[in-house]
């Protein structure tokens, strides 16, 4: 992935069918630096990229620390922002990609995951809580977190953003087939990795 | 049929799993119907998870502070 979505230079009329205009509007003005419309951007996709961050490395401490520096460099780098026939969450995407990448360099202990004194921060509801009594979600995390970063890349733009699977595969650089193939192995890979730990899968 | 043969016909079943929402996985195969209900967990408990109240309230006027974002850039 790395930094290219960050360089490249095409028409402004590639937007066109990609992002709602409320968003092509806030993006068209944080690039000509207009902060308030860059704090709507924040607040707008702060969720997703603190979900990506999260499901990325496993720990929410570092998650909110990386989901911080993602909006400040987005920031930083938002004048050099192009539309590219993606959705604009695919830059951030590609800033928070990097951020993950910059902190596994970093980080000496990447088994933090299960921090008893901090346990993750989940809303939930009697419904929704019910339906997941069968699955442990820290555990789901963890099994996120051993899958290869484009694994991981695919299920989060799947099944946390909704893409269908062309947007993923233009966002990702790759024919839809590599993506279904990607999606596949990452399920399989959930699979075994839970019922390693003994979450049977059966409702 | 080969492996490969083999993964990308499971991969296509899957993703036609995925896409047909109405779907039940009574009638899907057991490896799929499998897969498919995982992915359905993962969706619904991914929206759960989010970052508290008071870090979305502080770092948002953090960003908002202009002296704050002239160190990056």
């Amino acid at each position: 992935m790395g930094h290219r979505f960050l360089n490249s230079r095409v028409s402004s009329a590639a937007h066109s069918g990609v992002d709602d205009p409320h968003v092509i509007a806030l993006v068209e003005r944080a690039v000509a630096r207009d902060q308030s419309a860059f704090a709507e951007l924040y607040d707008l996709y702060l969720d997703r990229i603190y979900r990506y961050v999260y499901y990325r490395t496993g720990d929410r401490h570092d998650a909110e620390d990386l989901s911080e520096q993602v909006f400040l460099q987005a920031w930083a780098a938002i004048e050099r922002f192009r539309w590219q026939s993606k959705p604009f969450v695919a830059w951030l995407y590609t800033v928070a990609h990097n951020a993950v990448i910059d902190w596994r360099r970093r980080a000496v202990n990447t088994e933090t995951l299960n921090d008893p004194d901090n346990p993750i921060e989940v809303e939930s509801d009697g419904a929704t809580q019910a339906m997941t009594q069968w699955i442990d979600r820290d555990l789901l995390a963890k099994a996120v977190k051993r899958l290869t970063p484009e694994q991981q890349q695919v299920i989060i733009l799947k099944f946390l953003d909704g893409f269908d699977t062309a947007t993923i595969a233009r966002v990702m650089d790759k024919r839809e087939g590599t993506i279904r193939a990607l999606q596949l192995r990452a399920l399989q890979s959930l699979r075994r990795e839970l019922e390693r730990h003994g979450e049977g899968l059966a409702a | 049929m080969n492996r490969v043969d083999q993964e990308s016909e499971l991969a296509e079943a899957l993703e036609q799993a995925l896409t047909e929402r109405a779907s039940t996985t009574a009638v899907l195969d057991g490896q799929i119907a499998e897969l498919l209900q995982l992915a359905r967990t993962f969706e619904k408990t991914a929206h759960l998870i989010a970052p508290s109240i008071h870090f979305r309230a502080s770092r948002l006027m953090k960003i908002a502070h202009f002296g704050v974002l002239r160190l990056f850039r």
